[in-house]
């Protein structure tokens, strides 16, 4: 009886280190979690968000697929589930590494609010809407601090009401000359 | 902050409006099914541009606002890419903006470098080119360009040396990257360049890798790849590769195979096409013949090293005697691979309902046999047919953005000139003379100077005034000590066109700051023949002045100002113009310049104002002779049939033996672009990969006691560096190999490498060479 506990006990305490060390440590490392503004976590409105935590195990999926909350944050849910080559994209910017040279690029963001129209009517979105056509990984997310929610879920198909405020016919090739 | 009413409808009636669109603006007819959703940033200005790195050719909408690029989109509108980018593209507003930019004209006194002014500069490098030929003749100087080159760079500096000058001695570092996939096109169907294009990826059944990490180095078309396995289940992946990579994780099936013995699988596959009658007789016998060429051909390791072929036609029956010995069981010799999963892969090859892309890239072409390994797998295809139908095609990619569209269409290399045309044949020259307004004898009909031999050259005074453009050779030739050290000989005189400081720059005499990218109007021509324009959207910095600019400045002072009558204002198009003139009526006919202005890039030939997506089959290529169905045209000698070429395996120029027990494998990552000068200057690329390091594999490690982390010396005949071992990461070589990165100036790993290369496409082979490992004591 003593053996087998001993044996429980010892395998109990080696599967809780493994889980935390395989899904909550290498991502406490240097973890930029605070700065989570869209605005820091990306170069500019249309530049995909960097990696705010170290990659160790290197299964995005096992995390952002379906949103797994470790020790208190939500790990966004990818809205583009079907591009799978994650690294392609999105990459792992340490801050705290030393630059090579200094860079000026100072980047355009996005509104992030454009209001409604009518006081009645729904809220415009500010945003580019282009690979992020799944608005509930962000807009009905409690945890999610900094992100306006909405106040009615159950209605699915948000693009009948909430219409996107830019176009393409204005932004069509331009010459600077 | 909200919007009036009256904006609200306006911004509604402009989102109506551009429903109906005219569909001249979407190029093909597939995009109008795709969800185009407007929201570009109105206040800002927007115009296209292909990005600035690889050659897959990826759209994008560059936003700029008081002057300075401040942000970029994917462009839905390019069917390339419909709006998807890797994080070099979305890095590309970043890499006109690191702080140390060359914005004047620097020479070098002394040991010093001062400002100069524009006069003084280009003055100087005119009068050194005319005292070097004066002296010693068109030979004694050089011009060493790029794959990232625009069209009009490379023409300018090809019609001023080869119209002007008179040398042929115009190379670029496509010769580097791409010369080998060039011979292998040329030697097999007559012409250069893809039959077919990036339609391919929506088709395709099984998609074989040959050596080449696409998950990080076309990463786009990867994901092309990936949607198609997503929405097709029986698509498939083989990854064949001398070290395991990301685009690993994703293949269903993959060969890990020792160095060089990509020759041995090749042949065994033929022959089990053969053996097993899969071969499609009806296309073997009307549009191939057979031709064996010299072997035992050497690895150009000798300066002056000459190669010439001589070819015998052989039958169909002898070609089968000659692949009887790649049996599986002897190829697993070779290559280490199973004989059961060469078969496996014998067997997608062969078997008649799967449509096969081969694809490749430094693999196959920085290889001592790269023609023939390009010939090898053309063979596959022209075996069983698989070839010019979409989905069954062998794909060669392109390493750079205008590899194709410049280096190898404008053709600035030694032996070339536009259109496939070359020096050696009379009535090239004629023609090239007659366009370009020179006596035919101011073309030279002798082949210049590779860009091995003219760096050898450089250093052993045979060429004394050379100007690289757009390139950074004292980070990326191999044996690269020599190289360095012959630049900086008394009587050399070395011009650079740069955008940042290098290690090129800092051998240089004079250097000249050059304007990049959406800083002057351009066009790039990518892997599928698609050309593309982009008009000028910002400033350059300082005095920066474009390549195409500098090389006319330089003729004109020279007296040849004749060569290049146009205005100052719209020269780009008056170049292209001109070009243009030789591709019309070749097969490789470009388009209108105006057609490129609208369009989101146009596949050559471009005839009766409408591309090409396929060519040498008569379903899409106007060029094809009627009556046919299949003519690879260009191929005179033969009558328009392609050459499947028996060709052998036979050893890398240097194998790994007891001294240097280890293959040293270079390379690229997906966050650095080539020698890292401008993806090193974006904060995020560098933070992301800050320094090089060396992938070894932990079995090999662990022999040594070489733990992850540790800095150990790697040292090769020639060179050594202090690298970091990195076990298990991203990339995992096979036992008795090891990998290392070149984007990073403080680790000039090609100080180690070896400059061999491949006897017909002179192409250096920077994948093999012998190193050993040393640990670095305490």
């Amino acid at each position: 009886m003593k053996k087998i506990n001993n044996y429980l006990l010892l395998s109990l305490v080696y599967l809780t280190s493994v889980c935390i060390l395989f899904i909550g440590c290498d991502k406490q490392k240097n973890a930029d979690y605070g700065k989570y503004t869209r605005q820091e976590m990306r170069y500019y409105a249309y530049a995909p968000p960097n990696i705010p935590h170290e990659v160790i195990n290197r299964r995005c999926i096992d995390c952002h697929l379906e949103g797994l909350v470790v020790q208190g944050f939500r790990a966004p849910v990818t809205p583009h589930p079907t591009l799978v080559n994650c690294e392609q994209c999105h990459v792992r910017a340490d801050q705290t590494v030393a630059l090579f040279k200094e860079n000026h690029f100072v980047g355009e963001h996005e509104e992030t609010s454009l209001g409604k129209p009518q006081p009645a009517g729904p809220p415009l979105i500010p945003h580019r809407i282009f690979m992020r056509e799944n608005c509930v990984v962000c807009h009905n997310d409690s945890m999610r601090k900094n992100i306006v929610q909405t106040t009615h879920p159950e209605r699915s198909n948000c693009v009948q009401c909430h219409v996107a405020q830019q176009n393409v016919a204005e932004a069509s090739l331009a010459r600077a000359e | 902050m909200s919007v009036s009413r009256r904006d609200f409808i306006k911004r509604c009636a402009a989102t109506a409006a551009y429903a109906s669109l005219p569909l001249s603006l979407l190029n093909n007819k597939e995009l109008s099914a795709f969800p185009v959703e407007g929201s570009l940033d109105p206040t800002l200005t927007w115009g296209k541009a292909p990005c600035r790195f690889c050659g897959t050719g990826c759209g994008v909408m560059v936003g700029v606002k008081d002057g300075k690029i401040v942000s970029v989109a994917g462009d839905q509108l390019n069917p390339v890419n419909k709006g998807l980018l890797c994080i070099k593209g979305y890095s590309l507003p970043s890499i006109l903006y690191g702080e140390d930019r060359l914005t004047k004209p620097l020479i070098r006194n002394n040991g010093k470098l001062k400002t100069a002014s524009w006069n003084d500069a280009l003055d100087l490098v005119a009068g050194k080119f005319k005292e070097s030929i004066a002296a010693h003749g068109p030979k004694s100087v050089a011009m060493y360009g790029s794959g990232q080159w625009t069209i009009t760079d490379g023409y300018a500096a090809l019609k001023w040396f080869k119209g002007g000058i008179g040398s042929n001695n115009v190379e670029a570092n496509a010769r580097l990257c791409m010369a080998s996939a060039v011979t292998g096109f040329i030697t097999t169907f007559g012409a250069d360049e893809p039959m077919g294009c990036y339609d391919d990826f929506e088709k395709g059944d099984t998609f074989v890798l040959w050596g080449n990490n696409m998950a990080e180095m076309h990463p786009v078309l990867f994901s092309r790849i990936l949607e198609r396995k997503r929405t097709a289940s029986w698509a498939r992946i083989v990854d064949i590769g001398t070290r395991q990579t990301p685009t690993t994780e994703w293949a269903d099936l993959h060969l890990s195979m020792e160095p060089q013995s990509d020759l041995a699988i090749a042949n065994a596959i033929a022959r089990h096409i053969i053996n097993t009658d899969s071969y499609d007789k009806n296309f073997v016998n009307n549009h191939t013949v057979f031709k064996r060429g010299k072997e035992n051909i050497g690895y150009g390791l000798e300066d002056k090293f000459k190669f010439k072929e001589s070819a015998q036609s052989i039958s169909f029956d002898e070609y089968k005697k000659y692949v009887q010995k790649y049996t599986f069981e002897y190829v697993e010799e070779i290559s280490g691979v199973p004989a059961a999963k060469i078969k496996q892969l014998a067997e997608i090859y062969a078997d008649k309902f799967t449509k096969v892309v081969s694809l490749w890239c430094m693999g196959m072409n920085q290889h001592t046999r790269g023609t023939w390994i390009n010939n090898l797998v053309y063979n596959l295809h022209l075996l069983t047919g698989k070839i010019c139908e979409p989905g069954n095609n062998p794909l060669s990619l392109t390493g750079q953005p205008s590899a194709c569209g410049t280096v190898r269409e404008v053709g600035t290399l030694a032996h070339r000139l536009p259109a496939d045309m070359v020096v050696m044949n009379e009535k090239h020259r004629k023609k090239a003379a007659e366009i370009w307004k020179v006596p035919v004898s101011n073309i030279d009909p002798k082949p210049g100077l590779n860009t091995v031999e003219m760096f050898r050259a450089f250093d052993r005074g045979d060429v004394r005034v050379m100007w690289t453009q757009t390139t950074n050779p004292m980070v990326s030739m191999p044996n690269l000590n020599r190289y360095t050290a012959g630049a900086q000989k008394d009587g050399r005189f070395l011009v650079v066109s740069e955008v940042y400081p290098t290690p090129t720059t800092d051998v240089a005499d004079v250097i000249l700051p050059a304007a990049m990218w959406v800083e002057r109007t351009g066009m790039f021509g990518n892997t599928e023949r698609r050309t593309q324009q982009w008009f000028k959207l910002v400033d350059p910095p300082g005095e920066a002045k474009p390549d195409v600019w500098q090389t006319m400045e330089v003729a004109k002072r020279m007296g040849y100002g004749d060569l290049f009558p146009y205005s100052e204002d719209n020269y780009e198009k008056e170049l292209f113009d001109e070009y243009r003139l030789f591709t019309l009526g070749t097969g490789h006919d470009l388009g209108a310049y105006e057609q490129y202005v609208e369009a989101r890039g146009l596949r050559w030939p471009v005839v009766d104002g409408r591309e090409t997506p396929y060519r040498y089959t008569a379903k899409y290529d106007s060029y094809v002779s009627k009556g046919k169905d299949i003519e690879f045209y260009s191929n005179h000698k033969t009558g328009g049939k392609a050459v499947i070429w028996a060709r052998p395996y036979e050893p890398a120029a240097e194998s790994p033996d007891k001294e240097y027990p280890f293959w040293l494998c270079t390379g690229r990552v997906l966050e650095h672009w080539h020698t890292g000068s401008m993806t090193r200057r974006v904060p995020q690329l560098h933070r992301a990969v800050p320094a090089a390091y060396m992938e070894m594999n932990p079995t090999d490690a662990e022999k040594m006691g070489v733990q992850n982390g540790e800095t150990v010396l790697v040292k090769s005949r020639r060179g050594s560096q202090k690298l970091r071992v990195v076990l298990n990461g991203k990339g995992k070589p096979r036992p008795g190999s090891v990998f290392t990165p070149f984007f990073d100036e403080s680790k000039l790993i090609n100080q180690v490498t070896l400059d061999s290369y491949c006897p017909i496409s002179k192409q250096p082979d920077y994948k093999k060479c012998a190193v050993r490992i040393e640990k670095i004591s305490v």
